[in-house]
C-alpha cells in the first residue's frame, strides 16, 4: 500500500519521537546513572518498574487515537502524555454554548463543567465539539447519535437542578458556533438542537 | 551533571512524608469532587475506556448512580486515610486504593471525549509507592528499616516518573508539531477557543490577558518555552539546588498560566512537584526545635507522671518491632528522628537488641 505524503510525514515524525525517546532513557539511565540508584531498589522491583516504564512508552507511542471520539482501541489506565502536540494557523475556531432558560423566567449559558466538574473541561470540550459535529453532519445516524448524547446530558443537569431544589430547565438550546481568532468576533451562530419538552410534573 | 543530586540525605521517613503527600494530593482531589452528579447521567452515554471494559454490564449499571458513586468516593477517601497512617494490611489497602482510583478516574473519563492524563502520573506514582518501602517510617505499623541508598533510589524513582510524565509531553509536541505548532497563531487560536468556556473559578484572565497588549509579546513565547522546561524537566534530578528550585517554579508557573488562561487546572501536577525539593534538611531542622522547645507531653509532678515514658519504654523494650504495643511510639519516634534511617536503625537496635543484616551494613 504506497504512504501519502502526509502518513509518510507522520510516520517520520513518529519515528524521530521513539528515537529521541530511547536517546533521553539512554542518557538518564546509563549515562548520567540513575540506573545505578535504581538497581539498589532490588530486582523485583527494577523489573517491575522497568516493565512500566516500557509498557508506558509503547503505549505513548502506540495511542495516536487518543483525541478522537470515540476512540476505538484506549489503553486507560495508561495513556499518551501529550497535549497541543500539532495545530496549524487558521483564521475561525469552532466552539459551542449551551443555553438555558429556566421556570423563574432566567435565561444563561450553561456551564456543563460546572454541572460535571470530576469530567475534566477539556475531555467534555472534545466530547461536546464531537457531539456539534455530528449534529452539523449530513449523516442521520451521526446525527441521531449527537441528538441522544445532547439529550442525555440535558436529562443530567435536570436531574441535578431538581436534586438542589433550584429552578428547573424550560427550554434549552444547543449553539454550534465559530469565531475569528484575532478578536474573537462570532461569525456563526446555528442551532442545531434545541429541546422544550419539559413541563411541570413530567419528570 | 553527572551524579543525581536530588535526595542526598534521603531517609525511610523522606519516603514516609511522599507517602504522605501523594496520599493528600488525592485527598484533595476526593474530597471536592462531586462525582456523584455523574450518576444522574444516563449510563449509556459513558464510555468504557481500556481497562474499564473489564467491568461487567451489570456492574457498570449499578455503579453508574449517585449513591454508588459516593460510596466508591467515600471508599477512596477512607482507603486514602489508611494508608496515611499506616495500618495494616498495608500492602492489600495500597492495592485496593489504587484498583479503586482506577475506576474512579474510569467514571469520570467515561463521560468525557478523550483520556486526558491530568491525574494519571499521580495514580502511576501510587502504583509505584505499592512497590517501595513506605511504610518504614510515619506508621502505625512500621516496617523493617534498610540502608538509606534504599529510600534515596526509591525518591529518585518516584521523580524520575513525574520528570518523565514531562518529558513525554515536550518530546510529542517538538516532533510532531514542530515547527507549524510554534507559529504564534496557533497559540492564540487555543487560548480563544479556551477563552470562550465559562470559567469555572469565575476569573475571566484569558479574555483579559488576549484583550491587552502583552499577549502580543508573551504568546510567541508561550509554547516554545513550555516546551523547553518540559524536554529539560528530567534535569531536575541531575541540578544544582539553584537550578532545579528554578525549574519547577517554571513548571508550577506553566502549570498556573494554563489554569488561568485556559481553564485547565492540572493542580495535582503542581502538588507532585514538591517532592522535588529536598525536605529531609527541613524535617531535621524542624524535629530538632520540637526536641530543643517542647516541654516533656505529661505532668512532671502527678502521680501518674510516670505513665506515659513507661508505656513507651515497654513498647519498645519487648515484643516484635510492630506490635500493636508500639503503635503510639511510631509517631513519636517519626517525629524523633526522622532524618536519616542511621537513626531509626540505631532506634530499633536500642529497642529489639537485635538488627537486620541490612540495616548494621550501613
Amino acid at each position: 500500500m504506497p504512504l501519502s505524503p502526509e502518513l509518510l510525514e507522520l510516520t517520520l515524525r513518529a519515528t524521530l519521537e521513539a528515537l529521541l525517546i530511547a536517546v533521553a532513557f539512554w542518557i538518564m539511565l546509563f549515562t548520567l546513572g540513575a540506573a545505578r540508584h535504581l538497581a539498589r531498589l532490588g530486582a523485583v522491583r527494577v523489573v517491575v518498574f522497568s516493565a512500566f516504564m516500557v509498557f508506558w512508552i509503547a503505549v505513548h507511542l502506540a495511542d495516536r487515537g487518543q483525541y478522537f471520539y470515540p476512540q476505538p482501541a484506549s489503553f486507560y489506565p495508561a495513556a499518551r502524555f501529550a497535549m497541543y502536540e500539532a495545530g496549524e494557523p487558521r483564521e475561525t475556531i469552532p466552539s459551542y454554548r449551551l443555553e438555558g432558560r429556566f421556570a423563574d423566567g432566567s435565561a444563561r449559558e450553561i456551564d456543563l463543567a460546572s454541572f460535571f466538574p470530576s469530567v475534566d473541561l477539556a475531555s467534555l470540550d472534545s466530547r461536546m465539539l464531537s457531539v456539534s459535529s455530528g449534529l452539523r453532519s449530513g449523516d442521520p445516524r451521526a446525527r441521531s447519535l449527537a441528538e441522544r448524547e445532547l439529550e442525555g446530558y440535558v436529562s443530567g443537569i435536570r436531574s441535578i437542578l431538581a436534586a438542589r431544589n433550584e429552578p428547573p430547565l424550560v427550554e434549552v438550546s444547543f449553539h454550534a458556533t465559530r469565531h475569528l481568532i484575532s478578536d474573537r468576533t462570532l461569525v456563526l451562530d446555528t442551532v442545531p438542537w434545541s429541546e422544550s419538552a419539559w413541563r411541570p410534573g413530567n419528570e | 551533571m553527572s551524579e543525581v543530586r536530588l535526595h542526598l540525605q534521603a531517609s525511610a521517613g523522606t519516603l514516609a512524608v511522599a507517602r504522605i503527600v501523594v496520599c493528600l494530593v488525592w485527598l484533595s482531589r476526593l474530597l471536592r469532587d462531586p462525582i456523584h452528579q455523574l450518576g444522574y447521567l444516563p449510563a449509556e452515554l459513558w464510555h468504557a475506556y481500556g481497562a474499564m471494559r473489564l467491568l461487567p454490564d451489570s456492574f457498570v449499571a449499578v455503579l453508574i448512580d449517585p449513591v454508588s458513586l459516593s460510596v466508591l468516593r467515600a471508599v477512596a477517601i477512607g482507603l486514602a486515610v489508611l494508608v496515611i497512617l499506616g495500618t495494616r494490611p498495608q500492602r492489600l489497602t495500597l492495592a485496593a486504593f489504587f484498583a479503586v482510583l482506577i475506576v474512579y478516574l474510569g467514571v469520570s473519563r467515561g463521560f468525557g471525549g478523550h483520556v486526558n492524563h491530568r491525574e494519571l502520573v499521580l495514580l502511576y506514582v501510587t502504583g509505584l509507592l505499592f512497590f517501595l518501602p513506605i511504610f518504614d517510617a510515619c506508621a502505625l505499623h512500621e516496617g523493617q528499616l534498610r540502608d538509606a541508598a534504599v529510600y534515596r533510589s526509591s525518591m529518585i524513582a518516584i521523580c524520575l516518573l513525574i520528570a518523565v510524565s514531562y518529558l513525554f509531553v515536550g518530546l510529542a509536541r517538538a516532533t510532531m508539531g514542530f515547527p507549524v505548532v510554534f507559529d504564534p497563531e496557533v497559540m492564540r487560536g487555543w487560548l480563544v477557543g479556551r477563552s470562550l468556556r465559562p470559567n469555572p473559578l469565575g476569573i475571566e484572565f484569558g479574555a483579559a490577558f488576549l484583550d491587552g497588549p502583552a499577549s502580543n509579546y508573551l504568546i510567541p513565547l508561550m509554547l516554545p518555552v513550555s516546551t523547553l522546561m518540559e524536554i529539560l524537566a528530567p534535569a531536575a534530578l541531575w541540578l544544582r539546588r539553584r537550578y532545579r528550585i528554578a525549574l519547577l517554579i517554571g513548571l508550577g508557573s506553566m502549570h498556573l498560566g494554563i489554569a488561568l488562561l485556559m481553564n485547565i487546572v492540572f493542580i495535582e501536577n503542581i502538588l507532585l512537584l514538591a517532592l522535588f525539593v529536598d525536605y529531609t534538611p527541613w524535617m531535621e531542622r524542624l524535629s530538632q526545635r520540637r526536641r530543643s522547645s517542647s516541654p516533656p507531653p505529661y505532668a512532671v509532678n502527678t502521680p501518674n507522671s510516670a505513665i506515659i515514658p513507661r508505656m513507651i519504654a515497654a513498647a519498645t523494650r519487648s515484643g516484635p518491632a510492630n506490635s500493636p504495643r508500639s503503635i503510639g511510639a511510631s509517631y513519636f519516634r517519626c517525629m524523633k528522628n526522622p532524618t536519616t534511617s542511621r537513626n531509626f536503625a540505631a532506634d530499633r537496635v536500642s529497642r529489639s537488641g537485635t538488627s537486620s543484616g541490612r540495616s548494621a551494613s550501613m
